[in-house]
């Protein structure tokens, strides 16, 4: 016998629904009826309070109002989502600029008072920004010019030259080799267009780890000898202080079928065959601490593009790469200086590498406290990444500017304020479908920036100045001519001089160890050498010996 | 005709078992009646104070049901065609979750 169930708050809520209809109907209508200054006030109100101690301008209003935000605010994390040709690049440039102009102070130490990394999939972004920096450099005093350019770092590559990497580099005490060795196996693995065994995975993050622990870089001779010479693995393995790589490796054909170790090294062959790859993963992290200048720098601008002469997979695989590089040291940076890691193209960087999709929105959510924001770009936000990631995202995200937008126009519509007398008459669910069709016409540079705790404000972005005009240069060729030449050249390296670092790696490491180790005693010992008549025999045998 | 003992005994033995858990019942029904009674204060207000940004939630509005996509003017945590009744929403400015009628006994 049991009592009847009642679910009490159905019930409750059933009896209170007419009263709950006609409140929801006197709240539309008094939506409805708000005056337009109210609004007004509101938008004022929140134009007031949003900027701060240190203001960044970001845009201006209808009214022609300044939209300046706190850069406490803007180096927090934020999303910048808009469709191709909305503004974001160019709002992102404007954004930077204003950042080094009223935070960067090259009197300090180390450079500017403010860190930016940009990981830049697609070049616009990072070309942008290189006309904008030779542009300061130029306008910048002389005596300081030195300073400003060895504050900035550039990530590029191209045929002749390369900015070389150590993806097997130790980063820091806090980061054990297993766990970097399966960030790295899982990036490899993800952004490649080859399908991956379990197995042949495995390999690679057991690679990886011998690597980092010899701290040795990628290099397809060493791998083809380490897993087709018994007697030359041996030797790397006897040396290798993990014992789980060491017994790895030692006992490699039970552990690696063959099948699998030659499939790994036909696609190690194929990222290799570029040269680009080859030279800038190839050099030894040793030989790399001496070639790169010891500063550290404040901005580091990375074109992982792969313009026409490269797969995409590589471009986006040594991204991934970076911003791995970034997460792991962000947790040991100084907190009082404040960073940015711009993502451009944001959803293209994730959905290649689920791996990563974890320490970034780890870091997305507890980065706030070492003074570092994450900034995410992105055209089709909402469909191009999971949900769960989008929500992580958009919880996490302290600004959010909206451009020309389809189905993100919905992670903004809740902050809107409507002014004018017309869409406030409308009911909600119009209204709603209004404002989408709205967002998807926005004209360029057009946006809505929501900081959290403040209602979503309309504004254009600031203009973009001509960078060559302003430099007093005739074109944007010969800014970056001289950005290369000023600029980037301190972190670049011609291909000659990486490929002769890497032969010379090669030939102490593989080629030194291509003579064969001693052979273990056969138990037939060799004659004493009684008389000289012995020896003289013993020479003749070995005569066509060299010497 | 047998004198049914063994019902008796039954009956006796289940009704004292009420009796006995009368007081627990009674100590979970009152707590639960005044949470109810707390949710449903909240709900006659028409307002929920978000804990993290403040922010006023209004709760009666035109909206519609996840579950059915009925559009109604309404509360936001009821609705009359499916009858799905909401327990928790999130927050209009800051997304945060929050639990307006309590789930389960506690």
């Amino acid at each position: 016998m049991t009592f009847p169930r009642i679910d009490l708050n159905r019930f409750l809520l059933k009896l209170l629904h007419r009263e709950h209809g006609l409140r929801a109907v006197d709240e539309e209508t008094r939506n409805a009826e708000m005056p337009a200054k109210a609004a007004e006030a509101m938008i004022d109100a929140a134009l007031r309070n949003l900027g701060g101690a240190c203001s960044i301008p970001i845009g201006t209003i209808d009214s022609g109002k300044t939209l300046s935000v706190d850069s406490s605010t803007l180096v927090a994390s934020g999303l910048v989502v808009g469709a191709t040709g909305a503004g974001k690049s160019r709002f992102l440039i404007g954004l930077v600029l204003e950042l080094l102009e009223r935070l960067g102070d090259l009197s300090r130490p180390g450079g500017s008072g403010v860190e930016i990394e940009l990981v830049d999939p697609k070049y616009e972004t990072y070309d942008l920004l290189r006309l904008a920096l030779a542009a300061l450099w130029l306008k910048t005093d002389a005596w300081k010019r030195d300073e400003l350019a060895s504050s900035i770092r550039i990530i590029d590559w191209a045929r002749d030259w390369i900015t070389p990497s150590a993806p097997f580099e130790r980063i820091g005490t806090d980061v054990s080799d297993a766990y970097l060795a399966r960030l790295r196996a899982d990036v490899v693995v993800q952004a490649s267009p080859q399908s991956y065994t379990d197995a042949m995975r495995h390999g690679y993050f057991m690679l990886g780890r011998l690597l980092i622990e010899k701290q040795f870089p990628m290099n397809l001779r060493f791998t083809t000898k380490l897993f087709r010479d018994e007697s030359f693995r041996k030797r790397i393995a006897s040396g290798i202080a993990d014992p789980d790589v060491r017994e790895y490796f030692l006992d490699l054909d039970r552990n690696l079928p063959k099948q699998t170790s030659e499939g790994l090294l036909r696609r190690l062959q194929e990222d290799f065959s570029f040269p680009e790859i080859r030279y800038s993963e190839g050099i030894p992290p040793k030989a790399l601490r001496k070639l790169l200048p010891k500063d550290v720098p404040s901005i580091v601008i990375g074109n992982y593009s792969s313009r026409m002469s490269l797969p995409q997979s590589k471009a986006i695989e040594r991204a991934n790469h970076r911003i791995v590089d970034v997460l792991l040291k962000a947790p040991r940076r100084n907190p009082r200086r404040p960073g940015l890691l711009l993502l451009e193209e944001s959803p293209v960087l994730l959905s290649r590498s689920s791996e990563l999709i974890e320490p970034l929105t780890t870091a997305t959510r507890t980065l706030r406290s070492v003074g570092m924001g994450i900034v995410h770009l992105a055209q089709d936000f909402s469909n191009a990444l999971p949900a769960d990631l989008v929500r992580t995202l958009v919880l996490n995200a302290r600004w959010i500017a909206m451009f020309r937008v389809r189905e993100d126009a919905e992670l903004i519509y809740p902050h809107v304020l409507s002014t004018d007398d017309q869409s406030r008459a409308m009911p909600e669910a119009v209204r709603r479908r209004a404002f989408a069709k709205t967002m998807e016409g926005l004209p360029q540079r057009r946006f809505y920036f929501h900081a959290k705790g403040y209602p979503a404000l309309p504004a254009s972005s600031l203009t973009v100045q001509d960078f060559a005009r302003s430099a007093g240069v005739s074109s944007e060729d010969e800014l970056r001519e001289i950005f290369n030449r000023e600029i980037a050249s301190r972190w670049v390296i011609p291909s000659s001089l990486a490929a002769r670092l890497i032969a010379e790696w090669e030939a102490e490491v593989i080629d030194r160890a291509e003579v064969p180790p001693s052979a273990p005693g056969s138990g037939s010992k060799r004659n004493p050498h009684r008389t000289l008549a012995d020896l003289l025999r013993d020479l003749g045998k070995d005569k066509e010996s060299p010497e | 005709m047998k004198f049914p003992l063994e019902a008796v005994l039954r009956a006796a033995v289940l009704g004292t078992l009420y009796v006995l858990a009368a007081p627990v019942f009674l100590v979970i029904g009152t707590v639960r009646l005044g949470r109810i009674l707390t949710a449903f204060s909240i709900i006659g207000s028409g307002r929920v104070i978000c804990v993290h940004c403040g922010h006023e939630n209004v709760l009666n509005r035109f909206a519609t049901c996840n579950r059915c996509h009925a559009t109604e003017y309404g509360s936001l945590l009821y609705c009359s065609f499916c009858r799905q009744v909401t327990h928790h929403l999130a927050c209009e400015q800051c997304e945060v979750t929050l639990r307006v009628i309590p789930k389960g006994w506690w």
